[in-house]
């Protein structure tokens, strides 16, 4: 699901962006939509995962559009791998549908967010600019499942992977389908806090789903699914 | 569609009526009891109490052929010449009612001059048919002077026709004159008075022999004395070496002719000439012995004195000579105890010198020429009452040990020595005149202890020797002798003479019991089982059945394979009623018996009562068979196995078997093995016939569920690869026509015309992705569910409501089941949700939508409610279009649809579907 698009401000910094899709003349596309862009550069693509992960982290780039199906290894298990090893680096998977479901399980391995592979340049500029201010993409089902994803959770689990109070707030609140801004006005702080608590719940999300949702995600890959 | 939990119980229900079924049939099908129809009627009869016999009547002893007249009164006959024998035989030709029956109720016979003749000493010894049951007609009536009483042909179970026969036996050759004749009396209705009629008298009539099967195979016999020997020789006989039954009433049966008319301490011997040799002790003081020869036991020769010790002068008495046929050198070895004056100094008997005897022997091969007296054995002491017997080519001279009064043994390679040294005493008795001979593979030594006591020992290598004197019946009173071993037949003379009756006595037959059987061989701890089948016609039934038995040592008897008693009490005879067991047909009983040393045997006797008063009787005799070889079903196989020997008699009751009292002890009837009514063959087919249907429509149904699942399985994945086909080359290959449409979008200048144009293709191709994706969301199998439903319905509130001004507000419950809703549903639910937040959108002016989604029970409801302005139902025609698809788009999947608005009071839908009764499974999809 895509966001609202937002206004482009002119960044001075360029912005380095990494493709890993296998199909070659979605992968020729993409990258001249890329390139198209303002301040926006293609200076990498890969054709499967494990190339990825062999060549990635050895290259200074700011976000990886990852495509969910790769031939071997799924966009899922590689983000899930390559995000512990490049932590700064965005990665927004790339889907062809917006099955809640698959969003998910992205989101847990480790994706920072998740793009529509059916959305305009526009959309793709917003989201990238998004992703790097720090947003994430937070629908009320997302929320939902993030709330029942941690209600999951072990007993003994820490302090860091349990959710503050104000946390769950938070997530309560947008299961219901508040937006961040209304959120933030309702809690009295500012957007910033709020998406920064969202942040922090993700990377709580991470810690403990991440083998996991690699592993969901190959099952029903086997099953034939998407 | 079926899920695995509902095809196993569908299939588990009719699985435990088969197995149910199955044990059934498992736990009834004992074997059913076949009732077999016609079986060949069989059984003994009751023969007359006679000794058996063969009619021959030879034309030659025919005395003449007549006809009685009718009439009651006596008849008087005179034969044309007087004629001589000891059988009269009256057979009768017809009676005067023309019927088949006989009666006689006086028969008389005369002398020549026409005086009658003394009866004594007459006996029937032959009638061919007698009338039992119904009244008292045996043969015997006709000759015990009582005119009431007759014979009569049988009437009451059969009827056998003429010609009937009555013998006599005279007991020794008569002149017979004539004879008279009484009817049986009564008015002129009665039957048997005999019309025609012919006599036969003669000596040879009958074949009187004991039935063979009264003869034992073989038997003991021993000759003896008693009191002082002034009476002659006594013999007595053993069928089983244990117990003796002595001839002739315990009279002699050769008085002493020679000597001093004393015949102590007989020894007996079988020349293999066959010829009967006796020598004896003839009298106290002498130097002779007694001897006599017979070839039957009965007719004796003359008895003669051999004086065997003229040799010696000073001998002063021949005791207990004893007579030895030596093979080896055909000849006979004679030797007896002598005391010679000043002969012998030392060890001399109890009373001196007189009493220091020694054994002197002599040979002989015709009892012609005697060889020198010898001494035959001197072992340094006073022995008398020397008995030599063979074993294993030894020699073995047991005697009696005057000095110490008990008995000693020594050996020898050849019969008439020498003999090696003299083994220690037998027993611990003081004992005279030893007696050896071989019970199977022991030697029993028997003996006459102090107090006239008979005693025995046993041994097996003249080494041990064992007391069994308890286990051994000497006839009371008895003195030393000897015993022999002798074929059955043997006895036969002495039967025919009278002075042995073998087989049961009288009293002892009322017991109802045969002859007390065995096998051949008896030995200590030995197992002897005993067969024996028998028919039961199928009518008239049986009314009684009476088994009484018992064994010596212990028996356990069955019926057809099923125990019926078992027993260890000699004493008494159990009875066992076995009257329900006896259906018709054949049977078989078994005896497994035991004996524990000495004596061994089995008797018994099976009484059957049919309803016409007829009688079958199975008792103990040789036509039992034993049983040889490992065959575990003997106790019920239908015919003898060929292997198997007729039983031995061993004794007979009230014979030496039986002289102390017995009793009867019953056991109460045993009842036949029910045969339940599902034991029944049609019973069992009719459970087999269900339980196979049951099988049958189980493997059917099970089948059949597993096509529809696996139909339902294939159908699952074809929507599978539907979907990400569609997905796949549908998506993608849109997903490249919208990149390519933006590229081209790039590359034109701002102002052109195709730039709008292409705009609109590229939101086109969008468009038809969006619209793809819920397709492909629609045919997805992996999406079915409700908690799917309400994830895309949530997704689509979202972000439709995001591209307008109105706040989407949602209540979608946690914890929604994974009950799986069918393609209608989800499709129509989708599109009439969709439906209601558009109108919502466009038509409410509302500034907040509320998408709620629940499960109340198993009712999921879907509630869109706007705060917008609202409107009145009835009005509206546009809105109305909208509101009737919907509500028809939830008629059509069995929900139901409630519009809940009013004009400034917003609008409320509430779509409602009742969800299929499934268990609540709130485990989220991965």
């Amino acid at each position: 699901m895509s966001k609202k698009p937002d206004t482009p401000t002119a960044a001075a910094k360029l912005i380095r962006i990494a493709l890993v899709e296998d199909l070659a003349d979605v992968r020729d596309s993409w990258t001249r939509l890329i390139d198209g862009i303002p301040n926006f550069k293609c200076v990498c693509t890969f054709t499967d995962g494990e190339d990825a992960l062999r060549r990635l982290p050895g290259e200074k780039v700011d976000v990886v559009l990852m495509d969910i199906r790769l031939p071997r290894m799924s966009g899922i298990a590689c983000t899930a791998r390559l995000k512990p090893l490049l932590p700064d680096t965005q990665i927004l998977i790339l889907t062809v549908s917006a099955d809640s479901d698959t969003v998910f399980r992205a989101l847990e391995a480790g994706a920072d967010g998740y793009l529509l592979k059916r959305c305009s340049p526009e959309e793709l500029q917003a989201a990238v600019l998004d992703v790097l201010k720090g947003g994430v993409p937070m629908t009320s089902e997302i929320a939902r499942r993030v709330i029942a994803s941690f209600r999951r959770q072990p007993a003994k689990s820490d302090a860091a992977t349990k959710l503050t109070p104000r946390e769950e707030e938070i997530l309560t609140l947008l299961s219901k389908g508040f937006v961040s801004k209304t959120i933030a006005a309702q809690l009295g702080v500012s957007y910033e806090t709020v998406r920064d608590h969202l942040k922090h719940i993700y990377e709580k999300l991470h810690v403990h789903s991440r083998g996991e949702a690699v592993a969901r995600f190959q099952e029903t890959q086997e099953a034939g699914e998407d | 569609m079926k899920r695995s939990k509902d095809v196993l119980f569908s299939l588990v229900r009719p699985a435990v009526v088969l197995i149910g079924g199955l044990l059934l049939i498992e736990a009834c099908s004992q074997t059913v009891m076949s009732q077999e129809a016609g079986a060949t009627a069989g059984g003994e009869t009751m023969k007359p109490r006679r000794p058996a016999a063969r009619l021959e009547l030879d034309s030659a002893n025919v005395v003449l052929t007549g006809q009685f007249s009718a009439g009651t009164e006596v008849q008087p006959v005179k034969f044309d010449q007087p004629v001589t024998g000891r059988y009269f035989c009256l057979e009768t030709l017809s009676a005067h009612d023309g019927r088949a029956y006989a009666a006689v109720a006086e028969l008389d016979l005369l002398a020549a001059s026409g005086r009658s003749l003394d009866r004594q000493g007459w006996r029937i010894v032959y009638a061919d048919s007698e009338e039992h049951d119904r009244e008292d007609g045996s043969a015997e009536n006709a000759i015990d002077g009582n005119p009431a009483t007759y014979w009569h042909t049988q009437w009451s179970s059969s009827s056998p026709n003429h010609p009937h026969h009555l013998v006599l036996d005279l007991g020794k050759s008569e002149t017979i004159g004539g004879f008279r004749y009484l009817p049986r009396p009564g008015d002129g209705m009665v039957g048997g008075r005999i019309k025609d009629y012919r006599i036969y008298v003669g000596d040879n009539l009958l074949e009187e022999n004991p039935p063979d099967s009264v003869l034992p195979e073989k038997c003991f016999l021993f000759s003896y004395f008693t009191g002082t020997g002034d009476d002659g020789l006594h013999l007595a006989y053993s069928l089983n070496g244990y117990r003796w039954e002595p001839l002739n009433h315990g009279n002699s049966i050769l008085k002493p002719d020679v000597g001093d008319k004393l015949m102590r301490d007989p020894c007996l011997l079988l020349a293999p000439d066959g010829v009967f040799h006796l020598v004896w002790t003839a009298a106290w003081r002498g130097n002779y012995i007694g001897h006599a020869l017979s070839t039957d036991l009965v007719h004796w020769s003359p008895q003669t004195i051999i004086p065997v010790m003229t040799n010696y002068p000073g001998a002063m008495n021949c005791w207990s000579p004893e007579i030895f046929w030596d093979a080896g050198k055909s000849e006979y070895v004679i030797f007896w105890a002598s005391a010679v004056t000043n002969q012998f100094t030392g060890g001399a008997g109890k009373t001196g010198q007189a009493d220091n005897n020694r054994i002197f022997g002599t040979t002989t091969a015709d009892f012609q020429t005697f060889s020198e007296t010898k001494l035959f054995f001197d072992p340094g002491f006073s022995v008398v009452d020397a008995t030599l017997f063979p074993d294993k080519n030894r020699f073995y001279l047991a005697f009696r040990d005057d000095v110490t009064g008990h008995l000693r043994v020594a050996a020898a390679n050849h019969p008439d020595g020498p003999f090696g040294a003299v083994g220690p005493i037998l027993g611990t008795d003081p004992a005279v005149g030893p007696m050896l001979y071989r019970i199977g593979g022991q030697i029993i030594a028997g003996f006459i202890a102090s107090g006239n006591r008979c005693g025995a020992l046993k041994t097996v290598d003249f080494h041990h020797w064992e007391d069994i004197s308890s286990g051994v019946f000497f006839p009371a009173g008895c003195e030393q002798g000897s015993v022999l071993e002798l074929a059955g037949e043997k006895l036969k003379p002495l039967v025919q003479a009278g002075l042995l009756e073998m087989g049961t006595t009288p009293e002892a037959s009322e017991l109802g019991v045969g002859d007390w059987i065995w096998t051949t061989n008896v030995a200590d701890r030995q197992a002897c089982h005993l067969w024996r089948a028998f028919d039961i016609p199928p009518n008239p039934p049986v009314v009684r059945a009476e088994l009484r038995m018992t064994a010596d040592n212990s028996y356990t008897v069955y019926l057809d394979g099923r125990e019926v008693g078992r027993g260890g009490d000699a004493n008494s005879l159990a009875e066992y009623d076995l009257t329900l067991l006896l259906t018709p047909g054949h049977h078989v009983l078994a005896v497994e018996a035991f004996n524990d040393t000495l004596d061994a045997g089995v008797i018994l006797g099976l009484r059957i009562k049919l309803a016409n008063g007829k009688k079958i009787e199975v008792f103990s005799n040789p036509a039992w068979r034993v049983v040889t070889g490992n065959d575990r079903n003997w106790r019920v196989r239908k015919e003898a196995d060929a292997a198997w020997f007729p039983a031995q008699v061993v004794g007979y009751a009230g014979k030496a078997w039986w002289q102390y009292p017995y009793k009867v002890i019953q056991v109460p009837p045993l009842q036949p093995p029910v045969v339940h009514f599902w034991q029944q063959g049609w019973v069992l087919a009719v459970l087999l016939l269900t339980c196979l249907t049951v099988a049958v429509l189980w493997v059917r149904q099970g089948l059949r569920l597993a096509l529809q699942s696996r139909a339902h399985r294939l159908l699952e994945r074809e929507r599978a690869r539907i979907a990400r086909d569609i997905h796949d080359e549908l998506g993608s290959g849109l997903t490249q026509l919208t990149l390519l449409g933006e590229l081209v979008l790039r590359e034109t200048p701002p102002e052109s015309e195709s730039r709008h144009r292409l705009k609109e293709l590229c939101a086109r191709a969008r468009q038809v992705l969006r619209s793809m994706d819920e397709i492909v969301w629609a045919v997805n199998p992996h999406r079915d569910t409700v908690k799917d439903f309400a994830a895309f319905v949530s997704e689509y509130a979202q972000e439709y409501l995001a591209s307008t001004a109105i706040r989407c507000r949602q209540e979608v419950a946690a914890e929604l089941p994974a009950i799986p809703l069918d393609l209608p549903q989800r499709r129509n639910l989708m599109l009439a949700v969709k439906e209601a937040i558009r109108n919502a959108a466009r038509h409410s002016g509302a500034e907040e939508v509320h998408l709620k989604v629940q499960l109340a029970g198993n009712i999921l409801k879907v509630i869109v409610e706007d705060n917008g302005r609202g409107f009145s139902p009835a009005a509206a025609s546009a809105a109305r279009n909208g509101l009737t698809n919907m509500k028809r788009r939830l008629a059509d999947i069995g929900g139901n649809f409630v519009l809940t608005t009013a004009p400034g009071k917003g609008c409320r839908i509430t779509f409602s579907l009742p969800l299929p009764a499934h268990e609540k499974n709130f485990q989220i999809k991965p």
